[in-house]
């Protein structure tokens, strides 16, 4: 058998197989030329395979003529491959097609026709010298013309594939170097047919190298193949996304840029390459203030020559018609192999819708911390408003209750005393109001300074003594051994919340007695306990019973006066000096209210 | 025997009155006051055995006129009462004054008051 059989039957073999790999993956750019490529070749190695097994001239001319069929379409589909490959698909139209197919089947039909004309061949016959029959050929001027284009076109393909090289993100230069490999086989096969360097005389190199480059391209494309959608991805992600982002060279010159970026800059047509950004940017927006800063902050930021931060972050105003917009600006290094820095990359982030809420939330805030205050101060100036004729009507009572103005008769002196009890209540309310306004807008300070425990709970049960006395209520203070005497802490509010507790209870409790107790039970605090005898506190009602203006009995034909402050205000006080309020009630059981408030104690010397 | 002199210094006229009938049924002879300054300018003049004072007061604050009583030595028998509705404000000058009212002063409160002043007054003479 002829010793060239083997390698080119392998040869075929492996050529179909490609062919039928770059089928089943014709979706990967460049698959389908790679397929078609692979077929020529086959058939080349096919028909080459079967010129050499064959015996006598006119078979061997026969397989010769059909093994010219794939020479010829190699090249033209080896160039189409790289066409596609390197994303210039769009000019694969049929009018360019059909050029490049005009001189392959010129040759064509000038090879098989070659015996009218003798263009393609000069001479033809059979060389019986060896142990196998071999075919010796004389070529004519068509076949070299075809020759030099088939150079050319590969020529073409391969320049196409060298510039995808040099110009693809590193990531992907992989795959085109291993196509350029590929080449790189049938240049070198061709070099040394060419150059008479053939180690095996009479056998065609070509179909075997292309066959070696078709394996190649193959590892090439379908090794890599998860990363061809990526390219298409990243180019739709940047030319598609909202964020501006610009590249520039070392010398801040914009080297790319994406439509975004342009729609920032303000002309979305013209392609600015090459201009300094900062010269952009000030350029942009004339007598703009923010942009005049804008562009200061900008090349202050590039100059930072602070090589160790990778990243720096800002915010910028650019102005554009008249209308400025804010913008967050990263600044990201681009370094080289060596580290040095290559560029920068710049993002641009709209940011106006969040800043524009960002103000008017501190706008808003502004305003109702603003109000807060207004309504303070109002309520401030209204009790003084209001407490000065009350104190008016208060004294005038008193002194005509005194019988100052005269005797009076037994109802005219009960009306008086009315009028008294109720401008009580109407003070108690205005000064509760006035503190709760205080509270709220976080102007109430408190007041430390020492004061004796024991005698503060017996002052304030005084003055309750006789509305106890009246409703038939015992009143009674305890207080526990271990409670020091003098304490620190703001006397007046804690009289205000004792009296507020006492009178509560005093108020709702119609038999039995109400319980002030003092205690002290450790070191951490101490603690006052009102508990009365009363109708209780229902349980849902525990709830809100701290909340302003809640009473159990909302009603309006309630029996008991007030507007609900009292608690609220023992609860923020209570809180204000940093204590606890807790409430123990039952219906029909009496209520507990029990206090716990840091204890601060003077020197024992002192005490 | 004279009456011992009181001096009311407060701005609102009804209130003054008040305080004015208050220590008048104690027994004083009773002069009105409505402005701060105007008291310093009387306070010149005359040494009262007893000041009533508003701390809240147009021209001189009430706080600066119960200082001046305080660093006078003409008046360093002078008794002060202070009639306010700001405890905190009371709470401040406890030192200071005699007898703190919180308002609303009771008119029987303060004539008592009085009328106990008046006696410890007039032993000390």
């Amino acid at each position: 058998m002829h010793p060239y059989l083997l390698p080119l039957t392998i040869s075929t073999t492996i050529a179909t197989i490609l062919a039928i790999l770059g089928w089943r993956r014709r979706s990967t750019p460049g698959a389908l030329p790679f397929t078609l490529m692979m077929l020529a070749v086959a058939w080349w190695s096919l028909a080459y395979t079967m010129q050499l097994s064959s015996t006598d001239l006119s078979a061997k001319i026969f397989w010769a003529n059909l093994s010219y069929l794939g020479g010829l379409a190699t090249p033209t589909v080896w160039l189409g491959f790289a066409i596609q490959y390197t994303g210039r698909g769009k000019w694969l139209i049929r009018r360019n097609l059909t050029l490049l197919a005009i001189e392959p089947i010129v040759i064509l039909l000038l090879a098989w026709t070659n015996e009218l004309h003798g263009l393609f061949r000069n001479n033809i016959q059979l060389d019986a010298s060896g142990s196998f029959p071999m075919l010796s050929v004389t070529f004519g001027v068509a076949f070299w013309i075809n020759t030099a284009y088939s150079y050319l076109l590969l020529l073409l393909g391969t320049i196409l594939i060298l510039d995808a090289f040099f110009h693809s993100p590193h990531l992907y230069r992989g795959q085109t170097g291993t196509i350029l490999l590929g080449a790189l086989v049938f240049w070198v096969a061709n070099a040394v047919q060419l150059f008479g360097l053939n180690p095996f005389p009479h056998l065609a190199l070509p179909p075997l190298a292309f066959t070696l480059t078709g394996m190649i391209m193959a590892w090439g494309l379908f090794r890599f193949r998860l990363l061809d959608i990526v390219p298409v991805a990243r180019n739709a992600v940047i030319e598609g996304m909202s964020d501006g982002i610009i590249v520039l060279d070392v010398q801040n010159r914009i080297v790319d840029l994406n439509p975004a970026a342009r729609e920032i800059i303000g002309n979305p047509t013209m392609r600015r390459l090459g201009q300094p950004i900062t010269q952009i940017l000030s350029g942009q927006s004339e007598g703009k203030t923010g942009t005049l800063s804008s562009t200061q902050t900008l090349i202050e930021f590039l100059n930072q020559d602070d090589y160790n931060v990778s990243e720096r972050q800002t915010e910028i105003v650019l102005g554009k018609d008249g209308i400025r917009r804010f913008y967050e600006l990263r600044i990201t290094s681009l370094t080289g192999q060596h580290e040095q820095i290559t560029g920068w990359l710049i993002v641009l982030r709209d940011i106006t819708a969040r800043t524009q809420a960002e103000e008017a939330m501190k706008l808003a805030r502004d305003q109702a911390l603003k109000a807060s205050r207004l309504k303070t101060e109002l309520l401030a100036n209204v009790s003084h408003d209001l407490r000065t004729p009350l104190n008016a009507i208060r004294g005038f009572a008193d002194m005509l209750k005194s019988e100052g103005y005269g005797p009076l008769s037994d109802k005219q002196s009960n009306a008086i005393e009315r009028i008294i009890s109720n401008t009580r209540q109407l003070s108690d309310l205005i000064n509760d109001l006035l503190d709760a306004a205080q509270i709220e807008a976080g102007e109430l300070t408190l007041k430390v300074s020492p004061f004796a425990s024991e005698k503060l709970a017996k002052d304030v049960t005084s003055t309750m003594e006789l509305q106890a006395q009246n409703k038939g209520l015992t009143l009674e203070i305890k207080v526990a051994d271990n409670m020091p005497n003098i304490l620190f802490g703001d006397r007046q509010r804690i009289r205000q919340i004792l009296t507020n507790l006492v009178s509560n209870a005093i108020k709702f409790t119609d038999q039995g007695n109400v319980q002030v107790r003092l205690d002290c039970p450790d070191e951490t605090y101490w603690t006052i306990q009102v508990s009365d005898t009363g109708r209780g506190i229902p349980s849902d009602a525990q709830d809100y019973i701290f909340d302003p203006f809640r009473q159990v009995d909302g009603s309006p034909t309630r029996e008991h006066s007030g507007v609900g402050l009292g608690l609220s205000l023992v609860k923020q006080l209570v809180t204000l000096m940093n204590g606890r309020i807790t409430l123990e009630s039952q219906v029909g059981q009496g209520s507990t209210f029990t206090i716990a408030l840091p204890l601060i104690r003077i020197k024992e010397e002192q005490s | 025997m004279n009456n011992p002199l009181a001096l009311i210094i407060e701005d609102e006229a009804d209130l003054a009155d008040i305080f004015a009938k208050a220590i008048q049924s104690a027994e004083f002879d009773v002069q009105i006051i409505r402005r701060g300054d105007a008291a310093l300018d009387r306070l010149g003049q005359i040494a009262p055995d007893l000041v009533v004072l508003d701390l809240h007061l147009p021209g001189v604050k009430g706080a600066d006129i119960l200082a001046r009583i305080r660093d006078d030595e003409q008046l360093a028998s002078t008794r002060v009462i202070i009639a306010t509705a700001n405890p905190s404000m009371a709470e401040d000058l406890h030192d200071q004054a005699d007898l703190i009212l919180l308002k609303p002063i009771g008119y029987l409160q303060l004539r008592d008051m009085a009328k106990r002043l008046r006696a410890t007054i007039l032993s000390e003479e």
